[in-house]
């Protein structure tokens, strides 16, 4: 008989923090940001303002979380070669290479979709110091011609963009996935959930943009409305689905179920005011409407709120169960479940 | 060809960490910061009904055949080698720490650049292993094993607890204990197929 005694401890991971939280909140709000504005300017004729604020707001929160990154990197140099387009034939496996071919192209195909309504559009000629210079630079007859060719290639150049976008909302969500140690992470729920939110947080965006800067209370408001309503009401069966039916499979799951029901932030901050709130005003929205515009800017805002409490959450709340007691990690939760393996 | 792996005796582990110290010294880790060592041995006092049981519990890298670290690396800086053992090129290494986050182990560390300036102070700078920040771990003394040494950690264990051997050859004591069916993996639930054993006592017949 050879019996060995085991202690397990739990521990929460100390390695990815708020940073990575923000970049993947800013990632999957830009990038969903690019798709959706381009797929409203392309089939459903949205206003060229909404196009260039979604589209530009979605390239510098991109652009803003991958700088995060940057700065969380051990070593931020090296990272030029992950930005080769044949980076993923070499790493197919890895999410990260995929999600940062998807970034780079949502960005570059998003700006080449906006460039013949930023050369049309008279607000950046206006701006100070810079406008002078940037209405000479428009008139660059390669400036002019790249703008005719993105005319003529329009919709694939659009749903290049498109397609890029939704993939980084994916991936977000399928780089939690790949971490197998903890099952808040490793379950095939987390992808769907961040993609819906992603996209959840680029409508309520949207909305911020079109009742707050640009007032235009259209019917592509109204869409954008119900959209989001019924975004968050998967979103709200998917969290279910995996507090009340996942989690408590296991003991890594336990455990971070007494994590999440212990933090007001993700019990108040997300649930109640990220989530279930929103929800319940979108609804009142949706039916009866609103005579104001006040209660909508309020309810987006909760919505992006609740985007990054989301993530930051599920970053905070992972748990891994080592084989051993004492670990030594600063994110310490216990010890003391006994494992005993026999063999004869 | 090779297949390397290791099995942990833990009836006979002492927990006098020289395998830490020569591992550290050996590969020159960050030892002024107590996270972050490629092999670590925890001390558990384990009860069991009315006794309690004191036990020593060296980890490292289990050098998995399906091994999640190298699946998420997205440079190609983590990599398995056709002899099993999982290695790591600080060169090509951002620091992501994806593959920390992937491992179930906790055998990866982050060596930033706040180290590599206190290893030139501590290692000496002529002397230095390590130039850029990387992530780091065991690599089974990859250096000491292309000179037919032993990894550190297994030449300095005086209780013998490190065994280090070859599944490829049917005659190392390894394999033997392996196919005995005497020793476990850490987390086999998991899928990653590890290549380092813990026994409690080894089985009769085999010493």
């Amino acid at each position: 008989m050879n019996t060995i005694h085991m202690v397990t401890s739990l521990t929460t991971q100390d390695r990815w923090g708020v940073l990575v939280a923000a970049y993947l909140f800013l990632g999957g709000l830009g990038a969903a940001l690019i798709a959706v504005s381009l797929l409203s300017d392309r089939y459903f004729h949205a206003d060229r303002r909404l196009t260039l604020w979604g589209t530009l707001s979605g390239e510098a929160l991109l652009g803003f979380g991958s700088a995060l990154l940057l700065v969380d990197l051990l070593h931020p140099i090296r990272v030029w070669e992950i930005l080769l387009p044949w980076n993923v034939l070499f790493e197919p496996t890895s999410w990260i290479a995929w999600g940062t071919q998807f970034i780079v192209w949502a960005m570059v195909f998003g700006l080449l979709y906006i460039w013949p309504l930023l050369l049309e559009e008279p607000w950046f000629r206006k701006l100070p110091v810079i406008g002078s210079w940037l209405e000479m630079w428009f008139e660059l007859p390669l400036i002019r011609f790249v703008g005719r060719m993105v005319t003529r290639f329009r919709t694939p150049i659009a749903w290049v963009a498109i397609l890029c976008g939704a993939g980084t909302a994916v991936y977000t969500g399928l780089l939690l996935r790949s971490f197998p140690a903890a099952a808040l992470w490793a379950n095939s729920l987390v992808p769907p959930l961040f993609t819906v939110s992603a996209f959840s947080t680029a409508l309520a965006y949207l909305l911020l943009v079109l009742y707050g800067v640009l007032h235009l209370h259209g019917t592509l408001a109204r869409w954008y409305e119900r959209l989001d309503l019924m975004l968050i009401g998967v979103e709200i069966v998917l969290i279910s689905t995996i507090l009340f039916y996942i989690l408590p499979g296991s003991a890594s799951g336990k455990a971070s179920l007494g994590l999440l029901w212990h933090s007001w932030g993700w019990i108040v901050g997300f649930l109640g005011v990220g989530l279930i709130l929103p929800f319940l005003l979108e609804i009142k929205g949706v039916f009866s409407g609103w005579k104001r515009s006040a209660p909508m800017l309020v309810t987006a805002c909760m919505v992006l709120m609740g985007g990054f409490l989301l993530r930051h959450y599920f970053l905070a709340s992972g748990v891994y169960v080592f084989p051993w007691g004492n670990a030594q990690h600063a994110g310490v939760l216990g010890a003391g479940i006994l494992n005993v393996l026999t063999a004869n | 060809m090779s297949k390397f792996a290791m099995v942990i005796n833990l009836g006979v582990c002492v927990g006098c960490n020289a395998c830490m110290a020569a591992c550290s010294m050996e590969n020159q880790t960050p030892v002024w910061d107590p996270q972050k060592f490629r092999t670590y041995v925890y001390d558990d006092e384990i009860q069991l009904g009315d006794k309690f049981i004191r036990q020593f519990f060296p980890k490292l890298c289990n050098h998995c055949d399906n091994p999640p670290c190298v699946s998420v690396c997205p440079t190609g800086a983590t990599w398995k080698e056709s002899n099993g053992i999982v290695r790591v090129n600080p060169e090509t290494c951002m620091g992501c720490q994806a593959c920390a986050m992937a491992c179930p182990y906790d055998a990866r560390y982050g060596a930033d650049s706040e180290d590599i300036r206190h290893g030139e102070a501590y290692y000496g700078k002529d002397f230095l292993k390590r130039a850029v920040p990387s992530i780091d771990k065991c690599d089974f003394c990859y250096d000491r094993l292309q000179e037919n040494l032993q990894p550190a950690c297994v030449e300095t264990c005086v209780g013998h607890a490190r065994i280090f051997g070859d599944l490829d050859n049917p005659n190392d004591l390894v394999t033997k204990i392996v196919a005995a069916g005497a020793a476990h993996t850490l987390l086999p639930e998991l899928g990653t197929r590890p290549n380092v054993y813990y026994v409690h006592k080894l089985p009769e017949g085999l010493l």
